[in-house]
């Protein structure tokens, strides 16, 4: 294979591996979006904690991994169970402007509140995955990215079945759309919305414990959530396929201007995601694959 | 302090910012504590209270796009970043005094924000609070990339302000210099919000079909709404950059745009009073909390790390919670509510 | 009714608690017949949270040390923290507060380089002494009176580093790339790194930018290995250059790596292991396993308070910032003030802290870095560093 073209496609499968840690995060977004109409400003800090607890299970209590990251995910979903229900139940019929500060209000505590319990240092993450990369036909992917990519479609595989056929799915599809209705449809409501909150922290949960895998850990790690905005809006907030799709998408982009760009226009990968962002929005108001609201006056 | 004898006789005094004589006495003993002020408290305070006047400057100005017009905005930091680097490439440059380059800084943001504002007409809510964003971090990218204007990451000095002759470069002259600014651009915007434009402002956030359908430019006025905002942040940027002496592009983050949000929620929206009692609760209470830890750390010998920065971010963060839950309205709603009460006193009911 | 009197009362105290008391003699301030005052801005909880907290600990430990000494001409020496979260407006804050509340002899650290460049005007002003890492050319250039710049620059430290390959190691022409997180000191060590190779006719193969929170490196990594850099010159902290060389080692690719101080902490060997392979950094401090005076204090210190740093360099940092100030304090003697204090630190001669940081040489017209730096190896089996030379200037390069 030649250089070029092995650089360039080398590039392509590092765009995928981190644009599927990026879908797996936007997998949490969406499913919340689709449920409540929310989006959830605090998603990054409930993965940073979610790492940060996981790590505490295996470092201090000596656990295995994959008891470790179970437990992880139980933690999440009683996490998402304590906010829908002290913080979000309140706010149900109040403007969506109000709910979404709320989620912002919730990120301004959870992150200082981290650094207070866990400390506010860079920590290695103790990885399962092996450390050796794979190498096929002179193309390197690393274990753990290899499996973020396989569990980031196989979760979208999941919600994509449970919002499109099971009862609970679209109940939750239907108390997004109109809560009223849904609730003079017999839908209990309030256990609709916990239930996807506590979804949806267990999704953040994988996502963290993924994420810390791949780089280094400290309480920066919520804001990879704000990288994932553009991968979401291009995707569309509400469809489940459309953040693994944006996601990858946004990988590859952010990955190919860093490899043929950087060197000429310093630091042009890291905003690269927000101007493709900007030009979207301005073309398509909602998004790529986003379904444009309706309102009635 | 029931209100008696209030009638009003002529069209004038109905338009009347103030219009009893008992709110013009309040508003005098304002205006007296206010000049006073400087000469009471000690520098460290007085630091804290500038600072708190150029957050109220830019609280106004979110607060009419954001909360008279509907318009969320987590880019506000990207004007104010517009209005001190104005300011430092202006007086890098040229010899403009400093009565040119703050007025100049607001337009400059103003410009830019009418920029921003006419590709975001279709855009609502959640995908314009993620246009906003993304415009914020871009100017953020531009102020670290663009050395040859900005000095990149090394930051840029302000110029000294001089005027009549001697330099303002105390807090208590730069406390009247913020303060004339703060009295002046509040009132503007009061007034503003008064007449039709604010009214426009307002029919658009509460139902923007609809005001269009009755006549009012949608375009016209959102273009507006973010030409004023953007000016009031310009504003306050340039005194920003003026005050702290030297500005560096890591200061103009995401979260800067968050806090001035927090103020305004937690102030009220819609309101100025709002605007300026929510910038005064997040300038302020800050240091009464750290005051309040570091007193308990003394007299209980707690020792080691007390987490003032973090307790203090919590406690926004939980006021910003509690005000969304409880009471929407901010602290003006709270206010409201004490002056109807005291006004109808003794008859509370 | 009620409401209304509770708030008031409640917002007279707020007045009162901020009210400052009154000034002392400005030329005593901050000194007693007992005690010395002293302050220290780091950011705890911010950005780079883990190393203010690393250089708190240096600092708190070696005075810890130093009292139960007796402190010095029998005066305890009391330290007040300040945490700027790496924000200017708060280094501003802190600053004020402590300069005109708790009224501090000095301030041994005021904040990162971006803070420290916007409180020069307030140090002068104030006079207050600072002894501030000296990264940037305006921190002494002109002279200042009380800014005592300490360390080398890392311009220095890379043009060594740089000498030190192309003479001793013997390599005529490096294929060197050039990796640095977009902030002014790091763009500083790139802009120095690039005119000494440009020195010795050498042109860079290439320039890349790595912000801090990455969550891929591969880009750049790729780009280097493109480029054909057989020794990278990175210039980031602890997160950034673990995240360059780990993705590096999925590549299979291991340049020679070549770094400054803060990268020169045994905690990156103990996160990459083997994959440094080669790895080399020009510092302003001896190692940790340092054989010298200064050395073995530091570890001792260190036991007896059973602190085992995560980051030594920051530790050491602390260590020499402190031992500085308490020279300082020596020198002056016991009828010390503000002036006398700045006039002792003033006739340091090649003073080095016991071998542990670059020869520091202030006079009443200069007060910049030092001019030399060592060179330190990563030693791959130990996860250690080691010093490869004693402290040495850049070379004349014609």
């Amino acid at each position: 294979m030649s250089g070029e073209l092995n650089y360039f496609l080398q590039l392509v499968v590092s765009g995928v591996a981190v644009g599927s840690v990026y879908a797996v995060i936007g997998t949490g977004f969406v499913v919340i979006y689709k449920a409540t109409k929310i989006l959830n400003f605090a998603h990054g800090e409930i993965l940073m904690v979610a790492a940060y607890f996981c790590v505490l299970l295996i470092d201090t209590l000596h656990l295995h991994f994959l008891f470790a990251f179970v437990l992880t995910l139980a933690f999440c979903a009683v996490l998402g169970l304590v906010v829908e229900r002290f913080i979000m139940r309140p706010m149900i019929g109040e403007p969506i402007f109000a709910v979404v500060m709320i989620t912002l209000g919730l990120s301004i505590i959870l992150r200082p509140l981290t650094g207070m319990v866990f400390g506010f240092g860079n920590v290695m993450f103790p990885s399962p995955f092996l450390q050796k990369p794979i190498v096929f036909s002179n193309l390197v992917v690393s274990h753990a990215h290899l499996w973020t990519f396989i569990i980031s479609c196989v979760v979208m595989g999941i919600f994509f079945l449970f919002f499109k056929h099971s009862k609970v799915g679209i109940a939750m599809r239907a108390a997004a759309d109109r809560q009223m209705v849904a609730f003079l449809m017999g839908i209990n409501v309030k256990k609709i919305f916990s239930l996807s909150w506590a979804i949806a922290a267990a999704t953040a949960g994988i996502a963290g414990v993924l994420l810390a895998n791949v780089m280094v850990m400290n309480l920066n790690l919520s804001f990879v959530a704000v990288k994932v905005f553009p991968a979401i809006i291009l995707g569309g907030l509400d469809s489940i396929v459309g953040a693994l799709i944006g996601g990858l998408m946004i990988g590859v982009f952010e990955t190919l201007v860093g490899g043929y760009l950087d060197l000429y226009l310093s630091g042009i990968k890291e905003i690269s995601p927000y101007i493709l962002l900007f030009i979207i929005l301005i073309i398509r108001p909602y998004g790529l694959f986003g379904t444009e609201e309706i309102e009635r006056v | 302090m029931l209100r008696s004898k209030t009638f009003i006789e002529t069209y004038r005094e109905d338009l009347s910012l103030f219009r009893t004589i008992w709110i013009k006495f309040w508003m005098a003993i304002l205006l007296m504590s206010v000049l006073l002020f400087p000469f009471m408290v000690g520098r460290y305070t007085l630091y804290m209270i500038n600072l708190t006047g150029i957050y109220i400057i830019g609280a106004i100005g979110l607060n009419i796009l954001t909360g008279y017009t509907g318009q969320i905005s987590i880019g506000h930091a990207a004007f104010i970043a517009i209005g001190s680097y104005t300011t430092t490439i202006l007086g890098a440059r040229t010899g403009l005094p400093f009565y040119a380059i703050i007025p100049l800084s607001g337009v400059i943001a103003t410009l830019i924000g009418v920029l921003v504002g006419l590709p975001c007409l279709r855009l609502r809510g959640l995908y314009l609070a993620m246009a906003t964003m993304s415009f914020g971090l871009i100017v953020q990218y531009v102020l670290f990339q663009w050395e040859g204007l900005t000095h990149g990451a090394l930051g840029m000095p302000a110029p000294a302000i001089r005027f009549l002759g001697f330099n303002v470069d105390s807090d208590r002259k730069f406390y009247f210099l913020i303060a004339v600014i703060v009295f002046l651009l509040g009132f503007a915007a009061k007034n503003l919000m008064r007449m039709k434009i604010g009214r426009a402002f307002v029919a658009i956030r509460d139902r923007d079909i609809a005001a269009d359908v009755i006549g009012v430019d949608l375009t016209r006025y959102k273009v507006m709404a973010f030409g004023i905002s953007s000016f009031y942040a310009g504003v306050a940027g340039s005194l920003f950059a003026y005050y702290t002496t030297h500005v560096n592009p890591e200061y103009f983050t995401i979260f800067l745009s968050v806090e001035y949000l927090a103020m305004i929620i937690v102030g009220g929206l819609g309101s100025i009073l709002g605007s300026i009692l929510g910038a005064l609760f997040i300038g302020v209470v800050p240091e009464w909390l750290r005051i309040f830890f570091g007193f308990l750390n003394n007299t209980f010998h707690l020792g080691g790390l007390v987490f003032t920065q973090q307790l203090k971010a919590i406690t926004y963060g939980v006021f910003i919670v509690l005000f969304l839950i409880f009471e929407s309205g901010g602290l003006f709603a709270i206010w409201q509510r004490m002056r109807t009460s005291f006004k109808s006193w003794p008859f509370t009911y | 009714m009620k409401k209304v009197k509770g708030m008031s009362l409640c917002l007279a105290i707020g007045f009162f608690l901020l009210l400052t008391g009154l000034a002392n003699a400005q030329d005593l301030r901050g000194i007693t017949s007992d005690s010395v005052k002293v302050g220290i801005i780091t950011d705890t909880t911010g950005v780079v949270a883990d190393y203010g907290r690393h250089l708190l600990m240096g600092v708190s430990d070696y005075l810890k040390y130093i009292n139960e000494k007796g402190g010095i001409h029998g005066r305890k020496i009391n330290l007040i923290h300040e945490d700027d979260q790496y924000k200017i407006p708060l280094a501003i804050a802190s600053f004020e507060k402590l300069v005109t509340k708790d009224e501090v002899l000095a301030i041994l650290h005021c904040g990162g380089t971006p803070q420290t460049m916007a409180l020069l005007p307030k140090i002068e002003k104030e006079k207050v002494p600072v002894i501030p890492p000296g990264m940037l050319v305006p921190m002494y250039t002109p002279y200042k009176r009380y800014v005592f710049s300490y360390g080398s620059t890392y311009s220095n430290q890379i043009e060594v580093l740089i000498d030190y390959v192309i003479h001793e190691l013997k390599v005529k022409a490096p294929k060197t790339g050039i990796v640095h997180w977009p902030v002014e000191w790091a763009k500083e060590g790139a802009k120095a790194s690039k005119d000494r190779l440009k020195a010795y006719g050498v042109e860079p193969v290439g320039e890349i930018e790595l912000p801090m929170g990455s969550v891929d490196a591969s880009s750049q990594v790729l780009s280097m290995k493109r480029a054909g850099a057989e020794y990278v010159i990175i210039f980031t902290l602890a997160p950034g250059i673990i995240n360059f060389i780990k993705t590096a080692e999925k590549f299979d690719y291991f340049p020679t790596y070549l770094t400054f101080t803060w990268c020169a902490d045994d905690s990156i060997l103990k996160a990459v292991g083997k994959a440094s392979k080669v790895y080399y950094a020009g510092s302003m401090f001896g190692v940790w396993n340092d054989d010298s005076p200064g050395g073995k204090e530091l570890r001792e210190i260190a036991q007896k308070y059973g602190s085992s740093p995560k980051l030594p360099t920051l530790y050491i940092q602390g260590y020499t910032t402190t031992a500085i100030l308490v020279e300082g304090l020596r020198r002056a003697g016991r009828n010390v003030t503000v002036e006398k204090f700045v006039d002792a630190l003033e006739t340091f001669k090649d003073f080095d802290c016991g071998g542990m940081l670059s020869p520091m040489t202030y006079t009443p017209t200069v007060h910049k870095p030092s001019d030399y730096s060592k060179i330190v190896k990563a030693d791959t089996e130990k996860l250690v560093f080691t010093p490869v030379t004693k402290w040495v200037k850049p070379r004349t390069v014609k």
